[in-house]
């Protein structure tokens, strides 16, 4: 499926699920409802006109100031069908706050240390995670989410030109 | 002549030789300084440089005495080569706790002696080994040539042959 008829097929099909979509550089990008998250990404994965098998990237971003919240973006492709798509949910959070959403594990299990890194880095809680240690840090790391805007730790230097 | 040349000594020549005479210390110190056996403590970039070309024909560690040991336990020296974590740093110390006195360390690169291309805005590397464990010969560059390393090896061969019997375990002190 080429990326025009899979944004519109998508759009169609699973509107219930998503907030919005559009094309980013030739790559159908969708919004999707946090509760939603896991559910849509089953049902691509078993849809068999879309056939997501494989995750690219699954990454998330704080946009605390921006959106409001942390981002979640997962890039998913299809090894039979040659297609790809992005998926961004966005988790409300403020300040210090944990915010909170289901594992992806059960439908890609290769999101394990996926998760288990955006945990560590961006304090992100994933429900039902089937392996919660730290991938990254060290196993007593207690300064924080180094990945989120404004962090400083003890050992941490800011580059004197910003 | 090999360790006549090295040894301030005083020598009487008799037919068919000599007789040799010198300190006990500078003997021992001799010994030590020209069979450093090194811990393998490869974390980055700098282990291509320090260890493996260093030690690879071209440039030969050997001809000082200087042979890698896979275990702490049997080496001398520690020639720390890459960026060092703090995750890795209390690996370091045990590893290090775990060489016999007397013990030396060599921080190769610029990670190793302060941090170098991770000193500002990174959450996850030390700062320097010397953080955590005492160095005796901190190589800059990134990464340091071999010739660099050889260097840091003969200059650690001085300090070896100028220290005391009592004191030995230099690096605790």
């Amino acid at each position: 499926m080429d990326s025009e008829s899979l944004l519109k097929y998508v759009q169609e099909e699973y509107s219930e699920r998503i907030i919005g979509g559009e094309m980013v550089k030739g790559v159908p990008v969708f919004e999707v409802k946090p509760e939603k998250w896991v559910s849509l990404c089953g049902m691509l994965r078993d849809d068999s006109d879309t056939m997501m098998h494989s995750v690219s990237n699954y990454t998330a971003v704080d946009y605390r100031e921006k959106h409001g919240g942390f981002k979640l973006v997962i890039t998913i492709f299809s090894h039979i069908l040659n297609h790809r798509l992005t998926l961004e949910t966005l988790l409300p959070a403020k300040d210090d706050e944990i915010p909170e959403i289901e594992t992806l594990a059960t439908v890609w299990p290769t999101t394990i240390w996926f998760e288990r890194e955006h945990a560590e880095l961006f304090g992100i809680e994933f429900i039902n995670h089937p392996d919660p240690r730290h991938l990254m840090l060290d196993d007593d790391w207690d300064e924080g989410y180094p990945m989120r805007r404004g962090w400083t730790g003890t050992d941490f230097v800011v580059k004197p030109d910003k | 002549m090999g360790i006549i040349s090295k040894l301030p000594a005083y020598m009487e020549t008799i037919p068919g030789g000599g007789i040799l005479t010198t300190t006990t210390e500078k003997l021992l110190n001799l010994s030590r300084a020209s069979s450093l056996w090194y811990m393998l403590f490869g974390l980055a970039c700098c282990a291509i440089e320090g260890l493996m070309a260093t030690g690879a024909s071209r440039y030969d560690f050997d001809r000082f005495g200087m042979i890698f040991r896979a275990s702490p336990r049997q080496s001398d020296l520690m020639i720390v080569a890459g960026t060092l974590t703090h995750k890795m740093g209390k690996r370091l110390k045990v590893l290090y706790d775990q060489m016999p006195d007397p013990k030396y360390v060599i921080a190769m690169g610029g990670c190793a002696n302060n941090g170098g291309p991770f000193y500002y805005d990174c959450y996850s590397v030390m700062k320097g080994v010397d953080k955590i464990v005492p160095v005796d010969i901190y190589i800059p560059g990134c990464p340091p040539r071999p010739e660099s390393v050889l260097e840091a090896c003969i200059q650690l061969q001085e300090k070896v042959k100028k220290e005391k019997m009592g004191k030995w375990s230099a690096s605790t002190e």
